[in-house]
């Protein structure tokens, strides 16, 4: 047999040279493929070799001294699908190559899991991301009816507002935060998801599992993060307004512009709800009539070619008025100020982050009795935070390590609580390590040690590590130490309700409630077609807070209840999320959350938690550019069980489940309007004990923008 | 002196039980009366419609005697105030459900009338616990068969006075005609 190996090698060794003997030139221009804008620093070159450029600010690219007579041309752009197109030269015309948009949205940008800047798909901590486009078309007129239709997510309301739960962990252990900033302002140890329009909203990150590594107490359970749209250079104004049954009104403005190296941005909102035709006597947050303001601007200056800075005010007003049984008349009025200094200091690869947060937040309750405009109660409270925070991230070699270190002073005072005033000091470190071990592993550890001035040490460690079986398929497996601070009125709260015969106190001596979880997450996706996930999760918590029976009062005979870390808790459950592009104009998803919640100490589930939620949506483009959804969200069945009068009797009753459906029409009208309109809960169900509230809603808005 | 004592906690009794009823017509016709409040130990208001006026008295002679039972339910660690009505021996009453004073223009039939009525029996309670603690009346329209002859027809409207304090008995009523 002859042996050609010899001569393979030579015909190898020369080819460059026969190759170079002639040689061609291909230049073109790269485009979003539905708008006919330009795409600057699209990555060009010829598959399976490392000849290639990148397209130019008006989208041109040019490459002259190709050395191949046909090859396979590959463009990619982050947030567009990849464009692979076989050539052979010579070509004598410029290529016009038009990209279209990723349907799925693996290469954004998310912060939240590991507080540095990641693409969704390399972040070894499971997030989920809901576009702001994406709030619009569903007709939501505020956050938490958004959240309400995401799998493993419930939204709760009652008296305080609407809180948002995830994975059988209540409203008082997710952090929500807007644009990393906690927002302020938990009554009753909730805060009201619903004073957070969509109009301003960029992005929705979503992170189950405990992130108190990172985030601290309340991120126990998970961590809500709404970021904002950002300033840009060019003057634009977006003005929004819409109206809906049961007298609802929303309008937003929002105004960006830049001088020099300053950006800036201005936004006002009003949301208004008349909620009196819906059930007067309904303790529901939407039986009520409210009036919400929120007002806040944003600076960012360019000062040095390294140096940042960033300038933030937000501001909220609400008046909310709630008719009790035309018996007595509730008036809650809230109003929350953030101002935040932040700078972004780069050297090299090493960022430096440092910011100064200040909040305020006073709430005014007062009741009034209607036959005689009587005012019955009045109490009030404030709560101020101080937030120093110093942030670092920096490479090395295949590590991304990232950290920091901040102090928190906090001060309340208010009339529920003993000696009608406290404060509080938290020192906190935390560091953590993403390494890229290879191609197909990342290892995610990290820490965090909170000092805090009441409950003393505590330690919160991590785990995360992420498989990449291919380009497209993902599996993150992760365990977490989270911790929830007890909350100055579980620690000070001195409270009676006459009428019910309790007087409820509080207990300066309560530990933090302490969570271990674990999760295991598998995605795949194709970003023109579909996205699938399934999560499983298990969390286990301990020194749960709750009241206890302390016996009877002997002066006043009333029945003394108080704080204590009593209770254990166990939940469990999956989270299964298909996403599947049916054609490029229908789109099909949807979401199956199974929670298996358990109070170990009574040995029953835990009240309110449905065992199984179901979502499913259907969105389709139609001609004009019309776009149609239609969305069914089902509840299971809720468990609830109280103590009865009786000592040792336990009432229990299971809650109906109920199904909801939603439809909206977004119409794109002259390229300067959308009209927006939909019916929320076509069916009309409602239930005024147990929710869902307030029955079936229509609406219409309408959104102008300039440029 | 304990003489004087007494004369003096019975004129503060009686200067108490007069200030606190209210009579007035509400404008539609009905006669609208806020009893004492019941919730003190051993207090109760004997109403007649006749007089449209009550007495925290003890006296047999009464149409409906309104108070409020202070009891330690069994095995409960806490005490509660059960508010509650009965009706006199010479009396009979008929229950409207699910009514307003509007809707009762007739009087019912005579077999609906029963002697001895009394909300301590849990199937006649007047009123429902919101789960604000609220005590709130049912719908329902009483019609009493009087000694004298006639019908009078009540509706309770509210159970708290005008500062918001519970214990107070606030009802409309109006005869209805033979």
């Amino acid at each position: 047999m002859i042996n050609l190996k010899p001569f393979t090698k030579l015909v190898i060794g020369f080819s460059p040279i026969l190759l170079f003997a002639e040689s061609y030139l291909i230049d073109g221009k790269i485009f979003d493929a539905d708008t006919g804008d330009p795409l600057s620093f699209a990555n060009i070159y010829f598959h399976q070799t490392d000849i290639g450029c990148v397209s130019d600010v008006s989208g041109y690219f040019k490459m002259d001294k190709v050395p191949f007579q046909s090859a396979t041309l590959v463009v990619s752009v982050i947030g567009y699908q990849t464009l692979k197109q076989d050539v052979k030269f010579p070509i004598k015309v410029p290529l016009e190559l038009g990209l279209k948009k990723e349907l799925i949205e693996m290469s954004s940008i998310v912060v939240t899991g590991t507080r540095t800047e990641r693409y969704l798909k390399d972040v070894p901590i499971t997030t989920q991301v809901i576009k702001g486009e994406k709030l619009q078309r569903m007709g939501a007129q505020d956050v938490s009816s958004v959240l309400s239709e995401i799998t493993g997510i419930a939204v709760v309301e009652n008296q305080f507002g609407t809180g948002v739960e995830i994975g059988g962990f209540d409203a008082d252990h997710i952090l929500v935060m807007i644009d990393g900033m906690r927002m302020i302002g938990r009554t009753n140890g909730q805060l009201d998801i619903s004073q957070i329009a969509v109009d301003q909203i960029e992005r929705i990150e979503i992170v189950k599992g405990a992130a108190s590594a990172i985030y601290g107490s309340e991120a126990m359970g998970g961590v809500v993060n709404i970021i904002t749209k950002q300033p840009e250079k060019e003057f634009t104004s977006s003005i929004y307004g819409d109206i809906g049954s049961f007298n609802r009104i929303n309008g937003n403005l929002s105004l960006t512009g830049g001088l020099g190296n300053w950006l800036s941005k201005f936004h006002a909102g009003l949301r208004m709800y008349g909620g009196d035709a819906v059930n007067g006597n309904s303790l529901w947050e939407d039986g009520s009539k409210y009036n919400k303001v929120n007002v806040g601007f944003q600076i960012d200056g360019q000062l040095l070619s390294n140096l940042k800075l960033r300038l933030i005010n937000d501001s909220f007003i609400e008046d909310q008025i709630l008719n009790v049984e035309n018996v007595f008349e509730d008036i809650v009025d809230n109003r929350r100020f953030l101002n935040r200094i932040e700078m972004d200091l780069q050297k090299g690869e090493f960022v430096f982050k440092p910011s100064v947060e200040v909040s305020h937040y006073n709430h005014l309750y007062e009741q009034f009795v209607v036959v005689s405009g009587y005012k019955r109660k009045s109490d009030r409270t404030i709560d101020d935070r101080s937030h120093v925070d110093l942030l670092f991230q920096s490479p090395y070699k295949n590590h991304q390590l990232n950290g920091g270190f901040g102090i928190v002073n906090e001060s309340i005072q208010s009339d529920r609580i003993t000696s009608g005033s406290s404060e509080s000091n938290l020192l906190y470190l935390f560091g953590q390590d993403g390494w890229e071990i290879n191609d197909k592993y990342t290892l995610l550890t990290g820490i965090r040690i909170d000092n805090h001035s009441q409950y003393g040490l505590h330690y919160s460690p991590k785990i995360a590590l992420m498989y990449k079986p291919g380009l497209v398929s993902r599996v993150r497996f992760s365990y977490g130490r989270g911790f929830r601070a007890p909350s100055f009125k579980e620690l000070y709260l001195d409270f009676q309700i006459i009428q019910a015969g309790y007087h409820i106190f509080g207990s300066p001596d309560l530990k933090p409630e302490i969570s271990s979880s674990f999760s295991l997450d598998i995605e795949r996706w194709n970003s023109g077609s579909y996205h699938g996930r399934i999560s499983f999760f298990h969390n286990q918590i301990h020194n749960l807070i709750d009241y206890v029976s302390a016996g009877v009062e002997e002066e006043t005979n009333l029945h003394l209840w108080e704080t204590a870390n009593l209770k254990r808790a166990r939940t469990m459950g999956m989270d299964l999320d298909l996403k599947w592009f049916i054609t490029s104009n229908v789109e099909w998803s949807v979401g199956y959350g199974y929670l298996d919640s358990w109070d170990v100490d009574n040995e029953s589930p835990i009240n309110l938690k449905a065992k199984h939620k179901l979502n499913q949506t259907v969105e389709i483009k139609l001609p004009y550019n019309i776009s149609w959804n239609i969305r069914a969200q089902h509840i299971g069945q809720r468990y609830y069980g109280e103590e009865g009068v009786i000592e040792g009797e336990f009432v229990e009753e299971w809650i109906d489940d109920y199904t909801l459906f939603h439809t909206n029409f977004s119409i794109p009208v002259m390229n300067l309007f959308e009209l927006n309109t939909g019916i929320k809960n076509i069916t009309d169900v409602y239930d005024e004990t147990w929710g869902p509230m307030p029955g079936r809603e229509w609406y219409i808005g309408i959104k102008m923008n300039t440029n | 002196m304990k003489t004087l004592t007494t004369l003096l906690i019975g004129l503060l009794l009686f200067m108490v039980g007069c200030e606190d009823k209210k009579q007035e017509d509400d404008g539609n016709g009905y006669s609208t009366y806020t009893t004492i409040n019941v919730k003190s130990p051993d207090v109760a208001e004997y109403f007649t419609f006749a007089s449209n006026s009550g007495s925290t008295e003890s006296t047999s002679d009464y149409d409906v005697k309104f108070y409020a039972l202070y009891y330690q339910p069994p095995g409960a660690p806490v005490w509660i105030y059960d508010p509650r009505f009965d009706i006199g021996e010479n009396v009979s009453i008929a229950v409207v459900d699910a009514a307003t004073l509007d809707d009762v223009v007739d009087i019912p039939a005579e077999e609906e009338f029963v002697n001895g009525f009394t909300t301590a029996d849990e199937n006649n309670s007047w009123y429902y616990m919101t789960s604000s603690n609220l005590v709130m009346p049912n719908d329902f329209v009483y019609v009493v068969n009087t000694s004298d002859g006639k019908y009078p027809a009540f509706e309770i409207v509210s159970y708290y006075d005008d500062i918001g304090v519970s214990g107070v008995f606030v009802f409309q009523w109006k005869y209805l005609n033979n």
